[in-house]
């Protein structure tokens, strides 16, 4: 009986927000989450049409350094060995470069937002987190820094051939001098 | 209605899926000791200090239990649970498991995989769930005649055969709801995936020039697989084949796609297909068996 109805649950919180009344799919829920909690949205409805990147300089005594992404250098290592932790740093960083994309739509969403708006951020300061204390910049004197998302999208055209376009969009310069 | 009596019978007085539930166990156990040790490595990141992912904590009683590398006070502790983990994954693919250890197994792996979202895929998600199902693996000999290990025996066949529709239902829930998209169904769903190179090579993403009859073949094989995998795969003369395509198709996600993880968890998923005289012939070759122990 524990059983089904666990699997009725299950069921229930993957396919009955639609079908079943809101008052069950509330207990659903409150017994499906977290213990329970499931997701296999994979690739699903579609899969993705858009890749976000996450990039940073920072300034230091020497001036600004080129934009970098760390992502990057996560994946080609990942292209030359699948097995190893490469491709965890690169979604880690995957999911950083997707909050930090959806902090600049909420920002745009903002009526007149200051640099204090950007800068509370829970993406940036994520993103402050890695570039002070596990960038290849971290204890080296940063005076400012300054974060990115690049897009990549692609779009079918009218003969069905996928077209590429790509985006970058800046944070704010934020200075951190002792 | 005899025949689902004959069933619950059988359940309880003789344990037929003993060899298979033991060889599932330490399958997982190894693919989960190579997670770890390669998270373990960067360790700090993944579930420490030093993390730069977004914490989520909006728990409160006894569900914040399965959060617990979301207080960030909590992270500075994070071998607490990685090393324990480890430990207890490492003497069970020994054999040494048991109520207990699997009821830990399964709550450290929680912690584990809510510690860090960004690393976790489908199979991260799929694990926890066999990992619960797992605790009721109650090993208990046939000779056993008590209440107690007649019912051991009954979840243990339960939790057994809860683990096939679980992974069932993950392919379900995935195949539905790419029929609710467009590009599966007109077949450009791998076509515009493989275009990433994030999601492939370098190489495959700038080679792909137009969608070709083979990408979308595969992309409806792929639908129709998730999607009739729970009625296939209790069809005993065709689920051989089933599980081999469906192995290739993880391989090809490992390879290809690059999502190693998920590709794994999956095929040492489907070690609980395999039948109870195969687990038992490759128990029996690689002696890592502790026997059938009439303990929990």
């Amino acid at each position: 009986m524990g059983f089904a109805l666990h699997f009725f649950s299950v069921l229930g919180y993957q396919f009955g927000n639609e079908v079943l009344p809101k008052k069950l799919n509330t207990i659903i829920d409150r017994y499906s989450v977290p213990w329970f909690y499931q997701n296999y949205y994979m690739f699903a409805p579609d899969p993705t049409y858009h890749i976000n990147s996450f990039v940073f300089r920072v300034e230091t005594e020497d001036g600004w350094t080129d934009w970098q992404e760390p992502g990057l250098d996560q994946l080609r290592q990942h292209w030359q060995n699948r097995f190893g932790n490469a491709s965890d740093l690169y979604d880690m960083f995957y999911g950083l470069s997707n909050a930090l994309y959806d902090g600049i739509i909420f920002i745009h969403f903002m009526e007149d937002p200051s640099v204090e708006d950007w800068f509370s951020l829970p993406a940036h300061n994520a993103a402050e987190r890695y570039i002070t204390l596990n960038s290849t910049f971290a204890g080296e004197g940063i005076l400012a820094y300054q974060v990115g998302v690049k897009t990549e999208y692609h779009f079918f055209d009218d003969r069905k051939h996928l077209k590429t376009q790509s985006i970058f969009q800046k944070y704010p310069v934020k200075s951190i001098k002792p | 209605m005899t025949s689902i009596k004959a069933l619950i019978n059988s359940w309880q007085s003789s344990l037929s899926i003993g060899f298979s539930s033991e060889l599932f166990i330490k399958i997982v156990y190894l693919v989960l000791v190579w997670s770890t040790l390669k998270l373990l490595m960067i360790g700090n990141m993944v579930w420490g200090d030093d993390y730069f992912i977004l914490l989520s904590d909006p728990f409160t009683g006894p569900d914040r239990m399965a959060m617990l590398l979301n207080i960030p006070a909590v992270r500075s502790y994070y071998l607490f649970f990685a090393w324990p983990f480890l430990g207890l994954i490492i003497t069970g693919i020994f054999g040494f498991h048991n109520v207990i250890t699997r009821f830990a197994v399964w709550f450290l792996f929680v912690n584990l995989h809510f510690g860090n979202g960004a690393v976790s895929t489908g199979g991260h998600h799929l694990i926890q769930q066999l990992l619960f199902f797992h605790i009721f693996l109650f090993q208990v000999n046939d000779d056993k005649k008590s209440y107690l290990a007649s019912l051991g025996r009954f979840l243990h066949h339960l939790a057994h055969y809860s683990m096939w529709l679980q992974i069932a239902i993950l392919y379900l829930v995935s195949g539905v709801w790419k029929l609710k998209g467009d590009l599966w169904i007109e077949g450009c769903a791998m076509y515009l995936t493989l275009s990433f190179k994030e999601f492939g090579f370098p190489f495959i993403a700038q080679s792909i020039r137009e969608n070709t009859v083979f990408l979308q073949l595969l992309t409806w094989l792929v639908l129709a697989y998730q999607v009739f995998f729970i009625a296939l795969i209790w069809i005993k003369p065709i689920r051989k084949w089933v599980l081999l395509f469906g192995a290739a198709f993880h391989v090809s996600i490992i390879l290809l796609i690059g999502i190693t993880d998920f590709g794994l968890f999956m095929i040492a998923s489907y070690s609980i297909f395999i039948s109870n005289d195969m687990a038992r012939l490759i128990l029996g070759k690689i002696q890592w068996s502790r026997g059938l122990n009439p303990s929990a």
